[in-house]
């Protein structure tokens, strides 16, 4: 038991090692893999002690149930579900035609007066000075109808806006997803990839070493400082965070039943401490 | 996976490119493959059952018998105590549930699904709890967080009581004080362990400490549990209305 660590190397950087390989080896070429024995050792750590230990938190939600309490999707609690008459109905999906979708609800507006809606969901969150991953697949349907973005139109995240942290959002101003971060200027980043209708996205946020990265689809967000011109893959936001699984969707127009989210899944990966 | 203070929870070596020390099969190559054979094995069914509940959905305040404490509990007795969920308030926090008085002496069980674990088998208890006032506590049952409800059996548990100072362990072969201060207003991690060699052991984690340590070393006298099977049990009796925070709570057993 020598050289105990006690900052193990990450596991939240989600293009990185344990989920996907780096390096395919070749038997006595060239050297030993000596890196690989230390993440290997650190990235099943951390699986352990997501499980039973006490250096990492890890919360899975996978909407594979038929059912949920009144008041939940998931784990989700429903904060808010409102306007109108009944606000998004929720119910599993049943029919499915794009491979790898694994149990899926969704919270569609059913009245047909074309009501507005607002619906807030969130789990308690973590307080992490640490490293941490969020994971979600959805599809939004009627972004166009949505709320614009900086007013929550969607807003999926690790907190709700009032209540800062970084987050993926989406609404009826821009047919692109754009990023929140806040306590950064500028708030919210184009990230140049299209919300397109019917389609999911795998989106992620990541902190590894204090910076904040986005990724869609498992690609790494890109983005271009408006001023300096220089292109960067994410933003430097360190200290005590919280960091909770949080979803808003608002559409306060008038709009057609139909329009809302579908979820495949949301999980949450942070370091304690 | 069965001992906190080994890997995987701690690196057994880190190494440097063509230095010592060597890699070897009984530190690295076999414990890898066997860590993630419990790993995998235990989500596909077959190596071991693994149940954690991290508190992390929001929910309460519940009070009654029956009804849900975080993802995976049910409160089987209760007087004077509601349950609720809790905003985190301090860096290390995922998700909290607060079982707090309502006035007067409190009585409150809880617990998951019982498991037969059998004469051999590996299991390993984790829980994170904070007392918020030690001297409240019952003198004799205070916090209990372990195996099993002791008025049923003598299943191997942590105590903290208004008796004692320090954590005290418990088991049908005896009981022991574990040395470390029950400290009102601080986190601690409880783990109870049983290896291949049959011995169950008690760790503790204060935040200050860099790595769990072994309290309490004892061979259970019912070691297979015959006629009891354990579940994920805590118990929190008080003479006065205080708190009892819970952040998380788990177990694995070999199948």
């Amino acid at each position: 038991m020598s050289n105990r660590i006690i900052t193990p190397i990450s596991v939240t950087h989600p293009t990185r090692k344990p989920y996907v390989r780096d390096t395919t080896f070749i038997d006595q070429k060239p050297g030993p893999p000596f890196a690989f024995f230390d993440e290997t050792q650190d990235h099943l750590g951390a699986v352990a002690h997501a499980r039973l230990g006490w250096r990492w938190s890890l919360d899975q939600e996978d909407f594979s149930e038929q059912s949920y309490p009144a008041g939940y999707l998931g784990v989700l609690k429903i904060k808010k579900n409102q306007i109108g008459f009944a606000g998004l109905k929720f119910a599993e999906v049943t029919t499915h035609t794009i491979p790898g979708t694994c149990g899926v609800w969704a919270g569609l507006v059913e009245n047909t007066l074309n009501n507005p809606f607002d619906a807030e969901f969130t789990d308690l969150p973590c307080l992490t000075s640490g490293d941490y991953l969020l994971s979600a697949k959805v599809s939004v349907v009627g972004r166009n109808r949505l709320d614009i973005f900086t007013d929550e139109g969607f807003h999926l995240g690790t907190s709700f806006k009032a209540a800062g942290g970084a987050a993926f959002v989406a609404g009826g101003s821009s047919e692109t997803w754009w990023t929140f971060l806040a306590g950064r200027s500028p708030k919210y980043m184009d990230t140049g990839i299209a919300c397109l209708e019917g389609a999911y996205y795998v989106l992620q946020i990541s902190r590894v070493a204090g910076a904040i990265r986005w990724h869609i689809n498992g690609a790494p967000v890109v983005f271009t400082d408006p001023v300096s011109g220089e292109h960067s893959t994410g933003f430097y936001a360190p200290g005590v965070a919280s960091v909770g699984r949080t979803l808003r969707l608002k559409r306060w127009n008038s709009g057609p039943a139909g329009d809302g989210f579908l979820i495949d899944y949301f999980h949450r990966l942070v370091q304690r401490g | 996976m069965w001992d906190p203070t080994k890997f995987p929870y701690l690196r057994v070596q880190t190494y440097a490119d063509l230095s010592a020390p060597v890699v070897l099969a009984d530190e690295f190559y076999n414990p890898v493959q066997d860590n993630m054979a419990w790993l995998f094995g235990a989500v596909a069914g077959q190596s071991a059952s693994i149940a954690t509940d991290d508190f992390a959905i929001e929910g309460g305040p519940v009070s009654a018998v029956g009804a849900r404490v975080g993802s995976d509990f049910t409160i089987s007795s209760v007087t004077n105590t509601q349950a609720y969920s809790l905003a985190a308030v301090q860096a290390g926090e995922c998700g909290v549930w607060n079982i707090n008085g309502t006035g007067g002496a409190q009585d409150f069980k809880m617990a998951d699904a019982r498991c037969a674990i059998g004469a051999a088998s590996r299991f390993i208890w984790a829980a994170r709890v904070q007392c918020l006032n030690r001297a409240a506590l019952d003198n004799t049952m205070g916090v209990i967080v372990g195996l099993g409800d002791l008025t049923v059996f003598n299943y191997p548990v942590f105590i903290a009581d208004g008796t004692h100072a320090n954590w005290q362990v418990f088991c049908d072969a005896g009981a022991a004080d574990t040395g470390i201060s029950v400290a009102s207003g601080l986190w601690i991690w409880l783990w109870i362990a049983r290896g291949l060699d049959g011995i169950t052991r008690w760790y503790v984690k204060r935040d200050t400490d860099l790595v769990p340590l072994l309290v309490a070393s004892m061979t259970l006298l019912d070691n297979a549990f015959t006629t009891h099977p354990a579940s994920r049990y805590m118990r929190f009796k008080t003479t006065s209305a205080t708190a009892l925070a819970i952040d998380m709570y788990a177990r694995a057993i070999e199948r």
